[in-house]
């Protein structure tokens, strides 16, 4: 028997949910590390010469925790998006948590080799993923509307 | 500005509306006011600021060299794409050359302090961020000239490092006169200019102009004579301080055409390096150290007039000779490019040069190293020692530069067995190659400092250019003729005859040429008598009463360094000296440091008639005298 569209809804719904706790969790994770290298005074985070390794890394973290909690708003408030029907529900989800993945890996990718104030060719993930991002959240936020 | 306003106001008055709408409105309508009122709070701050900067801001067009020159990018935009060479550059001493004068660019003393030097009186002040100073300018009127007190500002301020250098404006322009007074940073006092430098006496007071000299090489691409502006002098520099450009060339191409990130991305892929700037460390060794070497040479211009109205055409990468030539001695008495008279009164520059061509002045390094065989016939740069972005700031050595790695990465055979090269043992300052090859034979900043010109120790050469040899700057007890016969044993070198060497033969190097030499000989041996490696090397216990000598010199940088080098001393530690002091005093000082050494316990060296001590460490006061009397006093001036 096929599941029902809102069954299929709350399936995406927890999944959202698992993958923008999980998604927080590694972000958090990754914010200690940042302040155990702070904490260490490890040079090749904090030395002047490596202002760029320690900016990007600092995005990766503030983006991936920021895109975590908005995984988890959107899978809060589905059940108040009516015009979020399945497949453009199952879109904005998978663009939602790829971006959320792109972006702090553009980041972090583009902190490990850099150019002098140039990152490394890593951070061609992040507008690809902010693309991604603009889509979804577009199709989130036009579902927002009075139910028609 | 407008735009920025208009902007704010744009996107504030949305907000504020958006904010209208919402409900609890009265509780909004209260976060609206006091948004409002703090807003109106900050505005009054930001504007009474401004407000107070217009004055210094109008001041300093005025008054301050001009900055910002076509095709160079000034240091700030270099440091978006290369923080980290532009940050171990903002650490350098480098940068700190030539700043405006402010109490944040200055730690000397301003406030009420009142300085007098030939009869007049200079007050110094400070005012939040101006300081200046009362003093006295010619006036000229139908009467006659006559002196009237006038307030200067304090404009720029030369050096961070030892000392620093002020510079005060002036009615023409934006000229820069020197300040006759300098301030010694590590003693935290003021003294007279002529009195940090290697001076006669009897010298008259240095008086310089910034736009004429300093900025040469205290400045990126400096311009003179801007042309005229109406109110006098009018020159102009890309940026104060000796910044990125001044080693990396102009660098406004470079900032345009690296915009686009393709480019740049693909820079990174590719080696060699970006055509479009100037990597000394990419070029020749010529090439490299000419880069350094245009302002750490000492020069002539061919066309002063010229450079006044366009500045220097050399930029690093170039031929340094282009547009100036190194002046070396004593080959400027056959090279042409020089005029007659320059050629045929080469010998004056033996106040500058030992006999044997090495400089003797510090910060004109490249002139000893244009001498050095590992120049001349192999690849050594100033790069093989020293690192602008990867060192300290203290002399920019980089990590192989610090020890003998700077040596042995072109001689590793050395390094197999480096006490059978030095007859002295491992890890001894003996056996330290810039102790030998290197020694401390230029002067300046109140200090020895190591020559750059690589050469081995050598008595012949000794004796012919009266440069002190590396051995005797340790073993400063022992006469010339002990190390000529060791130099004899082990490097085949030919004895000089006991003819040749005189006074040399039984005297020891220390008190010979502390008595005896010029006065930039007995500043060198005066500071080699407190460097630790010549004090574990040369018995103890002799060196007070020569020392106590040089107290009394005629030089006051003698003065100053002896001063120093006797608190280094066992039991001088406290001697309280001052090398400025009235004569009457400076005896008193010299007669109790006498007194401390005769009741301290003797200590008879193995040679004591060498250091001219009698059996039992008593003084040899005839023959100390009979030296003393043949010193030299020629006049030396050694002004970096």
């Amino acid at each position: 028997m096929k599941p029902s569209p809102s069954a299929d809804l709350e399936t995406l719904r927890r999944h959202q949910l698992s993958a923008g706790w999980w998604s927080l969790l590694v972000f958090l994770l990754l914010g200690i590390a940042l302040e155990a290298l702070h904490g260490l005074k490890v040079g090749a985070y904090l030395t002047p010469s490596n202002s760029t390794r320690r900016l990007l890394w600092t995005l990766a973290h503030a983006h991936g925790t920021l895109l975590a909690l908005v995984q988890i708003a959107f899978a809060s408030s589905l059940p108040a998006l009516p015009r979020l029907n399945g497949d453009s529900a199952k879109l904005a989800s998978r663009l939602l948590q790829t971006s959320a993945g792109l972006i702090p890996a553009g980041f972090f990718l583009g902190g490990i080799w850099t150019h002098g104030g140039d990152p490394g060719i890593g951070i061609v993930l992040v507008p690809v993923g902010a693309l991604m991002l603009a889509v979804a959240i577009t199709l989130i936020a036009r579902a927002g509307g009075p139910a028609k | 500005m407008q735009s920025e306003w208009f902007w704010v106001g744009l996107v504030g008055a949305v907000a504020l509306a958006s904010v209208w709408r919402a409900p609890r409105r009265a509780l909004w309508s209260g976060v609206l006011v006091a948004s409002l009122v703090v807003s109106a709070g900050g505005a009054r701050a930001w504007l009474k600021r401004r407000d107070a900067d217009r004055p210094h801001a109008a001041w300093a067009a005025a008054k301050l060299p001009e900055t910002g020159r076509p095709g160079f990018a000034t240091s700030d935009r270099c440091a978006s794409c290369h923080p980290g060479p532009h940050a171990s550059w903002h650490r350098s001493f480098h940068r700190t050359m030539t700043q405006v004068a402010s109490p944040a660019t200055s730690p000397a003393a301003f406030d009420d302090v009142h300085l007098e030097l030939d009869g007049r009186a200079f007050d110094l002040r400070r005012r939040g961020d101006a300081l200046s100073v009362e003093l006295d300018v010619p006036r000229t009127s139908r009467d006659g000239t006559r002196r009237v007190r006038e307030e200067r500002r304090f404009s720029l301020v030369t050096g961070s490092h030892h000392m620093q250098a002020f510079w005060l404006e002036d009615p023409s322009g934006n000229r820069q006169v020197s300040f006759p007074f300098t301030w010694l940073l590590s003693e935290r006092r003021w003294v007279p200019r002529n009195d940090v430098f290697l001076m006669p006496p009897d010298a008259p007071r240095l008086s310089q102009v910034w736009n004429d000299n300093c900025i040469r090489c205290h400045a990126v691409g400096g311009l003179p004579d801007a042309g005229s502006s109406g109110h006098g002098v009018r020159t102009q520099v890309a940026e104060l301080g000796i910044a990125c450009e001044a080693c990396h060339g102009p660098g406004e191409t470079h900032v345009a055409a690296n915009a686009s990130p393709l480019r740049r991305y693909l820079q990174h892929a590719r080696p060699g390096g970006d055509p479009t700037i100037v990597n000394p460390a990419r070029l020749d060794h010529r090439r490299s150290s000419e880069t350094c070497g245009a302002c750490h040479g000492v020069t002539w211009l061919p066309d002063t007039e010229a450079w006044h109205r366009t500045g220097f055409s050399f930029v690093p990468g170039g031929e340094m000779e282009r547009d100036r030539f190194l002046v070396r001695y004593p080959g400027i008495k056959h090279d042409t490019r020089f005029p007659a008279p320059l050629r045929e009164g080469a010998d004056e520059l033996l106040a500058t040069f030992w006999r044997d061509g090495d400089v003797r002045v510090s910060g004109r390094e490249f002139n000893g190293l244009v001498e050095s065989p590992c120049y001349q016939k192999g690849q050594m740069s100033c790069l093989s020692c020293h690192s602008m972005h990867d060192s300290e700031p203290d002399d920019q050595l980089s990590r192989k530069g610090t020890g003998d790695e700077a040596c042995l990465q072109c001689h590793p055979k050395l390094a197999r067995d480096l006490p059978a090269h030095t007859h002295h043992a491992a890890g001894s300052s003996g056996s330290r190659c810039y102790n030998c090859h290197m020694p401390h034979t230029t002067f300046g900043l109140l200090k020895a400092i190591r020559s750059h010109r690589v050469t081995s120790p050598s008595a012949r050469s000794d004796l012919v250019s009266g440069r002190p040899n590396a051995c005797n700057l340790c073993h400063l007890d022992r006469p010339l003729g002990w190390t000529a016969a060791r130099l004899h044993d082990w490097f085949r070198q030919p004895l000089p005859s006991a003819a040749e060497l005189g006074a040399h033969a039984t005297t020891g190097a220390g008190p010979l040429y502390a008595l005896s030499g010029d006065a930039a000989q007995r500043a060198l041996v005066a500071w080699h008598l407190g460097w630790a490696p010549a004090q574990a090397a040369s018995a103890p216990g002799w060196q007070p009463p020569l020392l106590a000598e040089l107290l009394e010199d005629p030089y006051s940088v003698v003065r100053h360094i002896a001063g120093e080098s006797l608190r280094a001393q066992p039991g001088f530690e406290d001697l309280t000296y001052d090398y400025l002091a009235q004569a009457a005093v400076r005896k008193s000082r010299r007669d109790e440091a006498l007194r401390r050494w005769q009741t301290s316990p003797p200590s008879v060296p193995p040679d004591p008639a060498a250091v001219l001590l009698d059996a039992r460490g008593g003084l040899d006061r005839a023959r100390s005298d009979a030296l003393r009397r043949r010193r030299d006093d020629r006049p030396v001036m050694l002004v970096e």
